[in-house]
């Protein structure tokens, strides 16, 4: 009986594995594997550049009916940089975040999380 | 570069429109310019503009930057340090006194340390390095392999990329390629703290292709005002492709360029000189 149980829970925990894990580990380990990784790194790496805080940059991915979004946040006192004059920063890395998008055949846009 | 040190005089409904048009001239952002302003608009009835806002406005050369921001000469290399506040490095007590003095430069003191303060000397040399190096990067995320060349000359530098599959980065009209440009630039001036050479890239030739292209046209066009005595409107272009007709248009005696209407469908005018 004891033995039966044990197995039964194993069980049961290996099944739960599956879906559990999909969720939580969608932004894990290997960028790559992401739909839409490419792009993610390297509009991280394009905006650490840019910023004076390159440590508080944050890329997360979210799936969308099109393609990728990925959402963007810096620390505040680097919003300026970010967006630029009129705009001229922001859409730079729009447009180079749709190039690395465009590699994994993926429609990439970026928001920039206020 | 001769062009780089001229200035150029431009008028508009406002000092800001008037700026607007200097820096389309030039082909800089603002950061890379220097602007005095000549007359402010005067105001007539009904907020009519009875005379228009005069400014002059060139790239802002490579030497002559003021003493105040002459304080902190330490040679970059200091690697990345945590940033924060006005954030020269922490090591430097006695200089963080001073930068206090200078606040107007904190947005370009704090970049990660890589510079603490606004040198009035990074030499050119420098800033093509700290650009060539972030483009390098930036293939490398794309899995691209380039090679890079770089040409300098007085205050301009040019970094032209080429290599296999590099055509993803022209885009349409050569947009890809404005966009590595402005991202360029100003990684540069974050890290140096002084991009006042101006900097092109290019990609696959694309832009000297497109230049002579621009340049054979323009003359042709500027052929056909002087005969002709009327103005010619040109398509929507980019600040790139309009610097180089206003430059061809230049060296044409008898006519006279300038911009219209707003980006992105800015477009280029030229028109007999008068008198």
């Amino acid at each position: 009986m004891t033995d039966g149980g044990t197995a039964d829970e194993g069980n049961f925990a290996d099944e739960a594995d599956g879906p559990v894990s999909e969720g939580d580990y969608i932004e894990e380990p290997s960028g790559n594997r992401i739909r839409g990784g490419m792009a993610a790194e390297l509009l991280t790496y394009m905006v650490s550049a840019v910023v004076a805080d390159p440590e508080s940059v944050v890329v997360d991915t979210k799936e969308t009916r099109g393609g990728v979004e990925l959402r963007l946040s810096v620390a505040p006192m680097d919003m300026g940089r970010v967006i630029g004059r009129r705009g001229r920063v922001i859409n730079a890395l729009r447009t180079l975040s749709r190039v690395a998008g465009a590699r994994e055949d993926v429609e990439v846009s970026v928001e920039v999380l206020g | 570069m001769n062009s780089a040190m001229e200035w150029v005089e431009t008028v508009g409904a406002s000092v800001e429109e008037a700026t607007e048009k200097a820096l389309d001239h030039l082909g800089v952002p603002v950061e890379e310019a220097e602007v005095t302003v000549v007359a402010e608009p005067k105001m007539g009835l009904f907020g009519k503009v009875r005379e228009p806002a005069r400014i002059r406005a060139r790239v802002r050369p490579l030497t002559a930057r003021n003493k105040d921001e002459r304080r902190d000469r330490r040679r970059r290399g200091g690697g990345k340090t945590r940033k924060g506040q006005g954030g020269p490095e922490k090591s430097a007590v006695s200089h963080a006194q001073e930068s206090e003095r200078a606040p107007e430069k904190a947005t370009n003191v704090d970049q990660g340390g890589a510079v603490s303060a606004a040198r009035e000397d990074v030499p050119v040399e420098t800033q093509a390095e700290v650009g060539e190096s972030f483009l390098r990067g930036l293939a490398e995320h794309l899995d691209l392999e380039i090679t890079i060349e770089r040409r300098q000359a007085d205050e301009m530098i040019e970094i032209a990329l080429d290599g296999p599959g590099i055509g993803i980065l022209v885009g349409s009209r050569g947009s890809t390629i404005s966009a590595l440009q402005e991202l360029t630039r100003t990684v540069v001036l974050r890290e140096t703290g002084a991009a006042r050479a101006m900097i092109v890239v290019d990609v696959g030739g694309y832009r000297s292709r497109r230049r002579s292209a621009l340049e054979e046209f323009t003359k042709r066009i500027c052929a056909e005002v002087v005969e002709t005595g009327s103005q010619r409107r040109l398509e929507p272009m980019n600040p790139a492709d309009r610097k180089v007709i206003h430059d061809t248009v230049n060296t044409v005696a008898g006519v006279v360029s300038r911009s219209e209407g707003e980006d992105p469908s800015r477009y280029v005018v030229i028109s007999p000189q008068e008198s």
